[in-house]
């Protein structure tokens, strides 16, 4: 936590005032931007989404600025308390014009700007315990070397059985999907390529072929444990993925924000 | 017949083909041996295309020898010109492999036993040292190889690399990735080789990428095969190609053959030498890099002004006008002997040394005169020379609200040796009390003079020993009162995590921690709970001393190898009446202690919440050697969001090369330690840098000179930690920044990749490594630019409380 929530405490102050004045305040006619107290609460927001797009120009700026975390930690609190001031700037008088468009693409921007903080705040110590001490470069080596002693001993059987088992070291348990991602549905390899061998595999003992347990076992075993390394590093994908995924909609609809807020500043001031 | 020359040369290097050059200019009989096919070996077997530096760039070549800042094949070609020009008499394929007699009457002898005499000899055989050949039938084939230049050059083949020290390791990791690779080795594990290569190499192994034949041994090598000796009996390793990096035989069982001595043990130590390079042996003379000069300018200069003494026409030494310049401020048109002489007689450390030495020395020292009250160095500072005073006093600042109870050195005396030792920061300010002259050698002088000349280690010794004691238990009172207490001390030496004291023995005795560091542990609960952590330069095991009978609270470990002074607990006591201050530092003791129980208190909630207590943190940490470590760079995984932010930093902040690997390093729970230096308290890779390109900032940043570094490697392999990279520093990928690549990676993007580099046009290598972002004026980039708070740079002593507030164990 940056300095005890320094910023959090800003971002309440801030806040609660502005909740306060904008109710003790009585403006002739409906509350709306173009009060003296409309006007107050616009700037205040037009300045901090300026300062709050700034971030993403200073996150890529290295040396000599002071740490990035507390920077990181006023932007979240701010962004947070911007949803209050901009409400309250709006007088809560929504329409289909270009005003009411800079209101919703801030607000989704915040929006996914909470979620990106939520991953940031979980994902972070789960995808340290799924990797065990590992790395996404160890477990790659680790399932090319289990892949490559399943084809080895996939050798001394029959060749639709070995087939069976070269397409098993092959099954990545296919394309990630949403639901994967976002709901944490994990896939099941056990339905597919790596299921189908091992059936297969199974059957080879007292079934169709006659081999011992003994054969098949350290295949089935191998088989087994490269789809649970196959499992982790999709696990490992889908929280980097998470971790990512949210700024595809933060950044560019900041950049719209930025855009509509010209408009609106210039609307307001031209056609008043 | 035997062929007898005036003079014989042995090796080819630049400091015996200068030699050679010249004897042939002057038309001195002569003979050049080499051991190998061509000139100059060392140098031959750089890296191809290295850019091959010529410090110490003051210093003027003398000699017709040609030398110049150049690349390796250049250098080579231009050496090989002038060797065949100067018609030098020269015998490749003659390694000597015994020398015995005197001047007018050496022998040495070639291979087939042929035998050459000489009036005299000239040894410049360097320290590179015969590679160590498999020793069994078979070696011989051609296919079995004992370097490695370029890793890419193989594909697809079958290699076994006999060997599994660094060099070994190395190289198989390097071949790994397009072959088929065993690493052959006579133990059962990796510990002779570094923790990241240990690391590597075993991950390599568990990952199958590597084959591992332990405890084996080559027996014999056939036709695609390597036979071994294993535990378990003979096995046959089908092979392409053997690479066999067993080091290399240290040339000085050849030497004290030859009747040569050396001063001490020590493995650093070179002959003692006289001002003509002549050694013990009369008519035999040392150069070069065997000499204990490292660098090929120095070789040249020697090889040549031997032989025109021996010619009868001596030359002035090349350093001359340096040193002249080095004394110009302090002893304005004194000649350079008549300063050398002056030395000998004012500074005792000094004057056992051989005129050769002196000088060597005083290229790098200092002479300085003060004004009374200038400031020598402040408390605080890392830096870590020897200051001797030649003329006039000294006041070190014990307490420097009270000048009056300053500690006076005077004439004859150093000070300095402390930090010199334990590579700490310096504990006191330290003044001039008058006009003073006084001589500030730096560390790498020093560490090497402690090597070569007994004498010198002992005195710095004995003298560190009673001020360590002196500052600790009475800095109050004159020494002269405790010389009791300073004749009832030892010098305890420990091994990395060794006991000093164990929990539950008797208090018998009192320590002050001269270098390296300890953890303070107790059992808990049957549990090892780590509670303090003991820097160098703190009194520790003084609790219950006052008392009789009293047990030990607590274990005291050393973290790395580390030095203490041990004080009886019956000479403290005996002291005590007489001075009664001593009580006041034993009652502060126990306020530690008190603290000591809170932080268990701590310890044991955090057993309760994370499932995990800091202890087994502080215990991973303490094994990866960051007990030594002044800064060290550590990432709580629990936090990392993985964004690479700290990476990317630090290479936009230097050349586009990272000098953080947050890949690699030791993990345990949720720390990890990213290969990244650590700006060690006494910093290995320091040691035997040729041109003291490495050196630790006053503010303590461990940093290397891009403009000196020869890209020799030596502080890589002396780095435990493998944080040093050896690359072009031109090399890296300036982050080219625009609105493209910004946007790419703020969505989160890959950018486009940057220009791979091409390694085989000509470059100059060199060390790369952290410098804590010292010249960029804030703090660490790495750490600034860490978003989530979860990169952290900081010394052992923080890093107790970093974990005692239960970070690091999610
Ligand atoms: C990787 C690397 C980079 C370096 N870069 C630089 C640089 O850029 N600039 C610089 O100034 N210095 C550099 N140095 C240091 C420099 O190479 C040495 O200081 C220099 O080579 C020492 O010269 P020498 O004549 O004493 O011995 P060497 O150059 O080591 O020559 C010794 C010769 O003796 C031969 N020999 C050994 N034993 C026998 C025997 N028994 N009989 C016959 N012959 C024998 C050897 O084959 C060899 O040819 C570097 C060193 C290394 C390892
Ligand atoms: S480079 Fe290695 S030895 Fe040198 S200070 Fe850094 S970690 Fe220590
Ligand atoms: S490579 Fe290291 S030891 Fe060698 S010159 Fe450079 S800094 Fe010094």
């Amino acid at each position: 936590m940056w300095k005890d929530a320094y910023y959090g405490k800003v971002a309440l102050i801030l806040s609660v005032a502005a909740i306060f004045f904008y109710l003790i305040d009585h403006p002739s006619g409906v509350p709306n931007g173009g009060s003296w107290l409309g006007y107050t609460y616009g700037t205040v927001g037009f300045g901090l989404i300026g300062w709050l797009a700034w971030f993403g120009i200073r996150r890529r700026r290295y040396g000599g600025q002071g740490p990035l975390e507390g920077w990181m930690s006023a932007h979240v609190y701010l962004g947070i308390a911007l949803i209050v001031v901009a409400t309250l700037h709006t007088g809560f008088r929504f329409h289909w014009n270009v005003h009411t468009l800079a209101y919703v693409l801030m607000a989704i921007v915040i929006v996914s700007g909470i979620f990106g903080a939520y991953t940031f705040l979980r994902y972070p110590a789960m995808m340290t315990a799924n990797r065990a001490g590992s790395t996404l470069k160890t477990m790659s080596a680790e399932l090319a070397g289990l892949d490559q002693s399943c084809r080895d001993l996939a050798l001394t059987f029959d060749d639709e059985t070995a087939a069976l088992v070269v397409a098993a070291t092959q099954d990545f348990g296919g394309r990630f999907t949403f639901r994967e991602i976002f709901l944490g549905r994990s896939v099941n390899l056990v339905e597919g390529a790596t299921g189908g061998a091992i059936a297969r595999l199974r059957d080879q003992v007292g079934g169709v072929g006659n081999a011992q347990p003994a054969e098949v076992l350290p295949l089935v075993q191998n088989l087994t444990k490269r789809a649970t390394v196959v499992v982790k590093m999709r696990r490992d994908w889908r929280y980097r993925a998470q971790m990512l995924l949210w700024r595809a909609i933060h950044v560019p609809l900041t950049i719209a924000l930025v855009l509509a807020l010209t408009i609106h500043v210039f609307a307001v001031f031209y056609y008043r | 017949m035997t062929e007898h020359y005036k003079v014989a040369i042995i090796g080819s290097g630049p400091g015996g083909l200068s030699a050679a050059i010249t004897a042939a200019d002057q038309g001195l009989s002569h003979v050049l041996l080499e051991r190998t096919n061509h000139l100059s070996d060392t140098i031959f077997k750089y890296q191809k295309g290295k850019k091959v530096m010529a410090h110490p760039m003051r210093l003027p070549l003398q000699g017709s020898m040609p030398f110049e800042e150049g690349f390796r094949e250049g250098i080579l070609d231009n050496w090989n010109v002038a060797a065949e020009k100067s018609g030098a008499n020269i015998r490749l394929n003659a390694e000597v492999k015994k020398m015995s007699g005197e001047r007018g009457s050496f022998q040495l002898t070639l291979p087939g036993n042929e035998i050459i005499t000489a009036d005299e000899v000239i040894l410049a055989i360097g320290l590179q040292g015969n590679l160590r050949k498999v020793p069994v039938p078979g070696a011989d084939r051609e296919w079995v190889q004992y370097q490695l230049d370029d890793p890419d050059a193989y594909q697809n083949e079958r290699i076994a690399i006999i060997g599994a020290g660094d060099a070994g390791i190395e190289n198989a990791i390097a071949l790994a990735s397009h072959n088929e690779v065993s690493i052959i080795n006579r133990q059962p594990d990796f510990s002779r080789a570094k923790p990241g290569n240990v690391a590597a190499i075993e991950k390599a192994i568990r990952s199958g990428q590597i084959r591992a034949y332990a405890n084996s041994a080559p027996a014999r090598i056939d036709d695609k095969a390597l036979i071994l000796d294993t535990a378990e009996g003979q096995s046959i390793v089908p092979v392409d190609r053997i690479i066999a990096r067993l080091g290399a035989i240290p040339p000085r069982k050849f030497l004290e053959e030859a009747g040569i001595k050396f001063p001490s043990d020590d493995p650093a130590a070179v002959p003692e030498l006289s001002e003509t390079y002549e050694c013990n042996v009369p008519g035999l003379y040392i150069i070069g890099a065997l000499a204990g000069f490292t660098l090929i300018k120095q070789a040249v200069n020697q090889g040549h002004e031997i032989i025109r003494r021996m010619a009868g026409d001596p030359i002035a030494p090349a350093d001359e006008d340096l040193l002249q310049q080095r004394f110009e401020s302090a002893f304005q048109g004194a000649s350079v002997n008549a300063v050398l002489t002056y030395l000998r007689e004012h500074v005792p450390i000094l004057a056992g040394l051989t005129m050769l030495q002196l000088r060597e020395v005083m290229l790098e020292s200092t002479i300085a005169r003060f004004r009374a009250g200038d400031v020598v160095f402040k408390r605080g500072d890392y830096t870590n020379s020897l200051w001797n005073i030649a003329e006039g006093t000294a006041h070190v600042l014990i307490n420097e609200a009270r000048p009056d109870m300053a500690v006076r050195i005077g004439e004859a005396e150093f000070f300095g040796e402390i930090g010199l030792i334990s590579g700490r920061r310096r504990g006191a300010t330290v003044v001039a009390g008058e006009a003073s002259v006084m001589v500030e050698v730096p560390r790498r002088s020093m560490r090497r003079l402690q090597s070569s000349i007994k004498a010198i280690k002992v005195e710095l010794d004995r003298v560190a020993m009673r001020r360590i004691i002196h500052t600790a238990l009475a800095r109050d009172r004159p020494i002269s009162e405790i010389e009791d207490i300073i004749a009832g001390a030892e010098l305890k030496r420990y091994k990395a995590f060794e006991t000093i004291c164990a929990e539950g023995e008797l208090v018998d005795a009192l320590y002050i921690m001269r270098t390296g560091s300890a953890t303070v542990s107790r059992i808990d609960n049957g549990r090892e709970v780590a509670l303090n952590f003991i820097a160098a330069g703190s009194l520790f095991g003084e609790r219950g001393l006052l008392e009789d009978e009293a047990k030990r609270a607590a274990t005291i470990r050393a973290t790395v190898a580390s030095e203490a002074v041990r004080i009886d607990a019956s000479v403290i006591r005996g002291s005590m009446e007489r001075m009664p201050e001593l009580r006041g530092i034993f009652e502060k003791a126990v306020q530690s202690q008190l603290d000591q129980t809170v932080h268990s208190a701590l310890a044991r909630a955090g057993q309760r919440v994370g499932g995990t207590d800091g202890s087994a943190v502080t215990a991973f940490l303490v094994n990866q050697g960051v007990g030594e470590a002044t800064n060290a760079f550590i990432i709580d995984e629990g936090l990392c969001t993985r964004c690479g932010n700290c990476e990317s930093a630090c290479a936009s902040t230097h050349d586009g090369i990272s000098r953080v690997n947050r890949d690699a390093g030791p993990r345990a729970m949720s720390v990890l330690l990213p290969v990244a230096c650590r700006h060690c308290e006494n910093p290995h890779c320091m040691t035997d840098c040729p041109v003291d390109a490495i050196t630790r900032a006053p503010t303590g940043e461990v940093f290397i000179n891009q403009n000196t570094c020869i890209g020799c490697s030596n502080c890589a392999n002396n780095c435990p930690y493998g944080v040093i990279n050896m690359v072009d520093p031109t090399s890296g990928h300036k982050e080219h920044q625009n609105w493209l690549t910004w946007l790419l990676d703020s969505v989160g993007l890959p950018t486009p990749a940057p220009k791979p580099h091409d390694h085989n046009a000509p470059h100059a290598t060199k060390a790369v490594k952290c410098d804590l972002c010292k010249d960029t004026g804030g703090s660490p980039a790495c750490v600034a630019a860490c978003p989530t708070g979860a990169a952290i740079r900081v010394a052992p002593e923080t890093y107790m409380a970093w974990v005692r507030d239960g970070r690091g164990r999610s």
